[in-house]
């Protein structure tokens, strides 16, 4: 490759990280927490620390007594959830769409030993890091979160530009797989550190960016390119990818039993359903959707079809036809979020998301460090030190937000509508708190050293916080056989130990000896000089 | 009104390509020429209209990166707003003369 088209590619590469990078650092850090949404839903939420009932109550009459009032041919749909590890409870849903006006959602929780209904909970901590994750919980005001999910899968293309053209400009990409010297500048080390991540975790960083653009761009794209092709005609699109949804044949019709669903093994695999979804309620055209949880395959849900009236195998339809196109697509999201390995994987995921997010704010340190201490850069070192500021500021400070509304939720205590508002609101607060921190502290080295103190000692006190909101302590927990919870307390507290040890390690000041250290470690041109014995 | 607007941002388009023809590129041409392009292949391909949809989805992140990658590798600066002007041109006519499927 001649020097010009290098040049260009990593002018490219550069333009993208400085650009957008700070971006892609919040998608990828939240990514990495959203892949354990689960486990966070148990630490929040009480009523996931309940008891498994071994012969849980019936559902149908639950569902039957909640549903009484709506007229069938007004239900939309019905979804329940079969008690499972996580949501130890039944977990039902409706849309009811009445005849004179705007549709309404219900949700309800069933107590599976008594039967009763369980507290409502909004939605809070766990939702707000996975979806600000999906869709940066982009307002209705400005489009809604079809828009926010565009944008965070222009991250994914980025990434994947980003990704191509730091290969081809690495021209020493095998040696620099083992490199890394670490008595070298600190520029030097962070260059070595943003291309050992960078080279180590290709295969995987490759696979989220792609697999995260799908998802994300597509259901902005998908829809204007079937819009495209069939002149505007949006029915047309959905009948073409989802099949068409069967009409209600207007006879009612007894509904066969939710209790009779949920002991219908899969036909292949004799698993048991996990929830099910049915449509037509109460009609002669009424229709179940069993999902499964997948055997070991590249599947969020395995589904079978079936009459809701005769228990009849239906033919599967829309994305569900078995072919190589919907295969494909079926296994994106399993991919993406790694819903196909266990918690052993989740983990994986999570270091190798870290591992990402740590390269990306690297890759902009290296350009800004650089640019400020050598001819290279063309703008002010103040510039340059504002530059500093902020990538620390949005860095350390979306971290310490991401810590900061685990208290929040814990201490909320207000209407659960507004929960994940709350939660939202506090996010941004700290968020901002942070960055303006960053630029009133001494400089980027200390902002960073301090807020990542901050966030190791929020981490350490949040399972002291947990046993006490919850008021039963981790042992209990797992005496009861709920494992999530106190995993995530140890996570946690794991988690804060390392962040203050790394803090204690960091040095204050660019060239200036790591704390705790008795040897300064300035090496470059431009670095403060290590004070003189003699003077 | 609309007309008048539409023009000025077209005539602005071409003079930001002239100008800075490979940011503009990246920004505004990769992203309609990934739109029209696969749009116009989803009618054009002869195999069924929806595993092609389906297809062309996977296959879109990749051809967009494909388009910002021409722009930064190409070392003539106008051929990539050429080709994705071309390819935004035709997906355009295949999308207003190749009439909707059955």
């Amino acid at each position: 490759m001649d020097r010009d088209r290098r040049v260009r590619l990593y002018d490219a590469h550069s333009w993208t990280g400085i650009s957008l990078g700070l971006f892609l650092f919040v998608v990828c850090f939240t990514g990495s927490l959203a892949m354990f949404y689960h486990e966070i839903k148990s630490w929040e939420d009480p009523a996931r620390r309940l008891a498994i009932a071994e012969a849980p109550v019936p559902v149908q009459p639950l569902v039957d007594a909640w549903l009484a009032d709506i007229p069938s041919d007004e239900i939309g749909f019905v979804g329940v959830d079969f008690p499972n590890a996580y949501e130890p409870y039944y977990y039902g849903r409706f849309n009811h769409v009445p005849d004179d006006g705007p549709s309404e959602f219900h949700e309800r929780r069933w107590n599976t030993v008594t039967g009763e209904v369980l507290p409502d909970r909004g939605d809070g901590l766990a939702t707000w890091l996975l979806d600000f994750h999906r869709d940066l919980m982009w307002p209705e005001f400005l489009g809604g979160r079809q828009i926010g999910r565009g944008i965070v899968g222009i991250a994914g293309i980025v990434m994947l530009l980003s990704i191509v053209t730091g290969i081809l400009t690495h021209r020493k990409i095998l040696k620099e797989v083992f490199t890394f010297r670490r008595q070298r500048s600190v520029r030097v080390k962070w260059k070595d550190a943003h291309n050992f991540l960078g080279i180590w975790s290709l295969p995987f960083s490759i696979m989220i960016a792609f697999t995260g653009a799908w998802l994300g761009i597509v259901a902005l794209l998908l829809p204007i390119t079937g819009l495209l092709v069939f002149k505007g005609d949006s029915d047309s699109v959905i009948h073409l990818l989802t099949g068409g949804e069967t009409p209600r044949a207007q006879v009612e019709a007894p509904m066969l039993s939710l209790d009779e669903v949920k002991a219908r093994p899969h036909s292949d695999s004799g698993a048991l359903p996990v929830g099910v979804f049915a449509i037509n309620w109460g009609d002669e055209n009424a229709e179940y959707t069993l999902n499964y949880a997948p055997d070991t395959e590249l599947y969020y849900y395995e589904v079978e079809r079936i009459s809701g009236t005769t228990g009849d195998a239906l033919p599967p339809t829309g994305l569900l036809e078995p072919a190589a196109s919907t295969r494909v697509i079926a296994a994106i999201s399993p991919l993406h979020y790694g819903t196909y390995g266990g918690i052993a994987l989740k983990f994986l995921y999570f270091a190798l998301g870290l591992g990402l997010s740590a390269m990306v704010a690297l890759g902009n340190m290296v350009w800004i460090e650089r640019r400020a201490h050598s001819a290279e850069g063309s703008r002010s070192p103040r510039f340059y030190d504002r530059l500093s500021r902020l990538t620390a500021g949005v860095c350390m400070g979306v971290v310490l937000a991401s810590v900061a509304i685990f208290y929040v939720d814990a201490f909320y205590a207000g209407s659960e509508d507004d929960r994940i508002f709350r939660i939202g609101i506090s996010y941004f607060a700290v968020w901002f708190a942070a960055l303006a921190f960053a630029f009133m502290t001494g400089n980027s080295y200390r902002a960073t050293r301090r807020l990542l103190a901050a966030t190791g000692a929020g981490l350490v006190g949040l399972p002291v916080v947990s046993a006490a909101t919850a008021g039963i302590a981790p042992w209990s927990l797992v005496a009861a056989g709920h494992l999530a919870a106190p995993a995530v307390d140890l996570t946690l507290l794991l988690l804060g130990i390392v962040c203050l040890w790394v803090a204690s390690r960091l040095p204050s000041r660019r060239g200036g000896a790591k704390a705790g250290s008795k040897h300064p470690t300035a090496t470059e041109p431009g670095a403060l000089a290590p004070p003189n014995p003699a003077a | 009104m609309a007309w008048t607007l539409g023009a000025g941002a077209l005539l602005g388009l071409l003079w930001s390509s002239w100008r800075k023809p490979r940011l503009t590129t990246s920004i505004v041409w990769s992203t309609t020429a990934t739109i029209f392009g696969t749009a116009a292949l989803a009618l054009l391909l002869p195999s069924g209209l929806k595993p092609t949809l389906l297809w062309i989805s996977v296959a879109t992140p990749l051809i967009w990166v494909g388009f910002l990658f021409w722009c930064h590798w190409d070392a003539r600066p106008y051929r990539p707003v050429i080709g994705m002007i071309a390819v935004t041109l035709a997906g355009i006519a295949a999308v207003v003369a190749v009439p909707p499927p059955a």
